[in-house]
């Protein structure tokens, strides 16, 4: 697992009371699931642009909509890869 | 405003009602009339009421009877439009012996049948007996302002104004039904047809039921739910000048009392309405009531002030604090009688307490102005997510930063993750409950407190299949059914029987609610989103009023709010026990104890503002659903009824048994 999964993963069980695994998988919409409301979703975007040092724009927010913990990683990934780049 | 109770064995074999059951019941709910109490009983019903004297005070005590002794009613509630029906009723010659509406209520059946329930404006449920065929009708207003529960227990049926008026009769139990449980979790509020108990029904909302030896025959509607279609044709200045006058025209005939009416005076738009109407129609004054806390996120006092100032109120208000509402709370949740998301309940508890005390058994309250006149931001909410597709970034981001403003992740620094919130939420996934989207989906997670984990899915799919099966809502567009769904959900299901009439009827204090008006609402569609479409919140009301203060037409609408979780942290009642021992959290089976010890160390460990509106609402059902199974189900808490007191004020007794 890598070490951003784990984070993430972590992240989720703490503050949405779940267990990977259990009540959800990486393609889980967690939104749909019950598990993630506006709430915690707000909550998690914050949380990523802190704990990975970086900045979703509006654009990327509307096209990657992070409604499962895969979809999180694929853009925190991204984002990461594009601040490397420039 | 009443209590009322009955008994019926209809079949010829049955056992006689028993009296000593209906003085049990009457006194179950004689908080709800503290002023009276009268029954009636033959060989085959008996039927019971206490009375809160409003009308004809001195000579409207009930049952009441026709001459010939055929029919016999108990009534609860207010008609407002008696003394129409009354002058009707004389012109074909009946002849009244009270000015009580119960009395037209009576004689309106006797002449028209059940066609006069749809002519009915007003508050009410109640029970007709006729004697002759053997039949009782039960029949319950068009909005669910008055309850009426009923349930069979080997041949014979009990009827109360609120369920618990069964808790002393012999063969009845208590038992949560699941299905009924999952539904509050997920929706906030049960359907309009459940109790929350196994076994116990409710009348839903304008309905009536007929009841004879062989049985209750399936409610029938007389009331439908509708919405007249916008008129853009009519003027501006006339559909400012029709909304006025229907809700001036409301008000009046809901000042009709032989007892003073106060105000419950929120220091919103809504009874800020109702106090410019007052003021022209009282011009002596009149008493307000309001609540204030010390969070200013929930107080609303500045606003109260200004209002009683301007419109010549005098306001009392009553402060509450973390501490009364947990003193309070066990004897709010014995009335509220259901599981509840959040503790605002309470201090309306605590607040009908104070207006009885201080002498008033009437208040006008700004309930129903949101459905009717799209108060919500749900309502905007739904509006934006139906449009999303065809808005670009900029006004997508300019509505998202309307929406409200009141909760602390919708604060500017969010507004970019709201976006990809709102992205999410475009289009329908939970059949035809597209507006409550949002909404219920957050209730899956409280839906998570269910040991069965089927339950939660079976309950939207039944609101699915309620709302469908009904005409008008399956031709409706988006906004038309989320007015539909909030009437027969949070209207019915919280605001105006947990929150309203329980916590009212505790201490004998009732509303009356001049936007729940058959005309105001009907015409509510008509007029809506004439002036600057939905995004102005309730445009219409402001231009139809004018004279409101400019702080009040400027605020946006603060949903009435009170501490919810940090208040039992910080206060640490014993009865916290029942969700902090896991004994205690299996003892009902229903509960996912795991889920449930997971929620709570959350609650209690971390600080409120780590703590979600959704895990708040969690920990209050869970408490209150705790506190009921100890009040309702196992007993070991119940309130202790008091009869004597109740049969210290019997002051009618028709009784063909005991007479024989």
């Amino acid at each position: 697992m890598s070490l951003t999964k784990s984070i993430i993963k972590a992240r989720i069980e703490e503050e949405m009371l779940v267990t990977y695994g259990e009540d959800f998988t990486d393609d889980t919409n967690l939104f749909e699931a019950g598990i993630m409301d506006s709430f915690g979703y707000v909550q998690l975007v914050g949380f990523l642009q802190d704990t990975f040092s970086i900045e979703f724009s509006d654009d990327v927010i509307l096209t990657n909509v992070m409604v499962s913990l895969g979809r999180m990683i694929e853009a925190v990934e991204a984002q990461m890869q594009l601040a490397q780049v420039s | 405003m009443c209590g009322i109770a009955g008994i019926l064995s209809l079949s010829e074999g049955g056992r006689p009602p028993v009296k000593d059951d209906l003085i049990a019941m009457m006194a179950r709910i004689g908080h709800r009339g503290p002023d009276a109490a009268g029954y009636m009983r033959d060989r085959h019903a008996a039927l019971g009421s206490v009375r809160l004297s409003i009308l004809d005070v001195a000579g409207g005590d009930q049952p009441i009877r026709t001459e010939d002794g055929r029919y016999v009613i108990v009534f609860n509630g207010e008609i407002y439009n008696y003394i129409e029906l009354r002058e009707r009723l004389i012109d074909q010659g009946d002849r009244f012996v009270s000015s009580t509406d119960t009395e037209v209520v009576l004689r309106a059946w006797v002449k028209w049948g059940a066609a006069i329930l749809e002519k009915l404006n007003g508050a009410f449920a109640f029970a007709i007996y006729d004697r002759k065929n053997r039949k009782v009708v039960l029949a319950r207003d068009r909005y669910g302002k008055r309850p009426i529960y009923y349930t069979r227990v080997n041949g014979t049926l009990y009827f109360a104004s609120e369920a618990k008026g069964f808790l002393d009769i012999e063969g009845i139990s208590f038992e949560t039904d699941p299905a009924h449980l999952a539904t509050v979790l997920g929706c906030w509020t049960p359907m309009p047809d459940q109790s929350c108990w196994r076994g116990i029904e409710i009348l839903p909302p304008g309905h009536s039921v007929s009841i004879t030896a062989v049985g209750a025959d399936t409610p029938q509607p007389f009331a439908p739910l509708r919405f007249a279609e916008p008129e853009p044709s009519d003027s501006k200045q006339n559909v400012a000048k029709r909304t006025r006058d229907a809700i001036t025209e409301s008000t009046r005939l809901r000042l009709r009392s032989d007892v003073s009416v106060g105000l419950y005076l929120s220091g919103g738009l809504d009874s800020s309405i109702i106090a410019a109407i007052l003021s022209d129609m009282l011009p002596q004054g009149f008493r307000s009531y309001s609540v204030s806390f010390e969070d200013s996120h929930l107080d609303e006092a500045p606003y109260q002030k200004i209002v009683a100032q301007r419109f010549g109120a005098s306001n009392n208000s009553l402060p509450v604090t973390a501490r009364d509402i947990c003193a309070a709370f066990p004897d709010a949740v014995y009335h509220a009688e259901i599981p509840v998301f959040r503790t605002a309940f309470v201090p309306m508890f605590l607040l009908s307490r104070h207006v009885s005390d201080d002498g008033t058994k009437t208040v006008f309250s700004g309930e129903g102005a949101d459905e009717a006149f799209l108060g919500y931001d749900l309502f905007r909410e739904t509006y934006l997510r139906r449009e999303w597709a065809n808005l670009d970034l900029a006004e997508r981001k300019a509505r998202v930063e309307r929406l409200n403003p009141y909760l602390g992740h919708y604060s500017d620094h969010s507004h970019g993750a709201l976006l990809g919130l709102y992205e999410n939420y475009q289009t329908e996934k939970m059949r035809g409950l597209f507006s409550h989207e949002i909404r219920y989906q957050n209730g899956k997670f409280a839906q998570r407190l269910l040991a069965d984990t089927e339950l939660g899915a079976q309950a939207f799919e039944g609101l699915s299949v309620y709302a469908e099966n009904d005409q008008f809502f399956a031709g409706s567009d988006a906004l038309q059914r989320a007015q539909w769904l909030e009437y027969k959900t949070l209207l019915c299901g919280y605001l105006l029987s947990t929150q309203g009439d329980r916590m009212g009827m505790a201490h004998g204090v009732e509303n009356r609610c001049p936007f729940l008006d058959p005309a105001v609402v009907a015409m509510s569609g008509a007029v809506n989103r004439r002036f600057d479409g939905i995004w102005q919140e309730k445009a219409v009301l402001k231009q139809a009023f004018p004279e409101l203060p400019d702080e009040i037409r400027a605020r946006h609408k603060h949903p009435y709010r009170a501490p919810d979780s940090a208040s039992f942290v910080a206060e640490q009642p014993d009865y916290l026990e029942l969700v902090l021992s896991s004994r205690e959290l299996a003892r009902s089976g229903l509960i996912n104890v795991s889920f449930a010890e997971r929620l709570v160390r959350k609650i209690m460990t971390l600080p409120p503002e780590r703590i979600s509106v959704r895990e708040n609402q969690a920990f209050v059902y869970l408490i209150t659903f705790q506190m009921l199974q100890e009040q309702f189900v196992t007993r070991r808490a119940t309130p202790v009824a008091d009869r004597a007191k109740l049969e210290a004020r019997l002051t009618t007794q028709l009784d063909t048994l005991e007479a024989a």
